[in-house]
């Protein structure tokens, strides 16, 4: 990991077209802003991680929504919604 | 073409190998609010979908711009179809919705996206109302 340090107000150029400045430091919390192009995604990374976990639990197999089919009949029949 | 039930996520989805971004939108009944995403690259990858506002009427969420210019979206209500995951892995009562992730898709051009949320509001696993009382014991 390549390791820098920064100041308060100080930025980061990632490749061509990414920015990131050190926006505020206050105790143990760092404000980071984000210049990114739009098919860069930013997340925080504990969140990405748990949709990432998440995706991969919910694999699920046509015969697993067959049997939902079943109970969607139930639902549907009993509250109709738009 | 009005509307299309392939879908094309660009991004892919996370925890998913990154070529896996053609899908099939495969309504389970008429009229159900389940659906079924098939990979159309990959017969062992699916994902069971709910239309969130059947389940959940209060969810809403803002999309971010830069998430609205990636998908192209120029008429938002009509363009737009929201869908989230269910995990029902655990079996069908104790099923749970990902409301933190939604699948935002581009009904005109098919482009669509997992968008993942900067909500305190939501999780990964919201229960899925209603499956504890009409899933039926048995068949697991």
């Amino acid at each position: 990991m390549l390791v820098l340090t920064r100041k308060k107000g100080q930025s980061l150029t990632i490749g061509c077209n990414i920015r990131v400045v050190l926006l505020d430091i206050t105790g143990e919390t760092v404000r980071v802003g984000i210049e990114a192009p739009p098919e860069v995604v930013v997340y925080r990374s504990e969140i990405y991680q748990a949709v990432r976990d998440e995706n991969k639990s919910a694999l699920a197999s046509r015969e697993m929504a067959a049997r939902l089919k079943d109970m969607a009949s139930l639902e549907t029949s009993s509250e109709p919604k738009e | 073409m009005p509307k299309t039930n392939t879908f094309t996520f660009p991004a892919g989805l996370p925890g998913l190998p990154g070529e896996l971004t053609r899908f099939e939108l495969i309504a389970l009944a008429p009229g159900s609010p389940f659906y079924f995403l098939q990979s159309l690259q990959d017969d062992n990858i699916g994902f069971i979908l709910i239309n969130p506002f059947d389940f959940f009427p209060e969810y809403e969420f803002d999309l971010p711009d830069e998430e609205s210019e990636a998908l192209g979206i120029k008429e938002p209500p009509k363009e737009l179809a929201i869908f989230c995951i269910v995990n029902a892995t655990r079996g069908l009562k104790n099923a749970t919705v990902n409301l933190l992730a939604p699948l935002v898709l581009n009904t005109v051009t098919g482009t669509a996206r997992q968008v993942v949320l900067n909500d305190r509001r939501y999780t990964v696993r919201h229960p899925l109302p209603g499956t504890a009382n009409t899933a039926t014991e048995g068949g697991r």
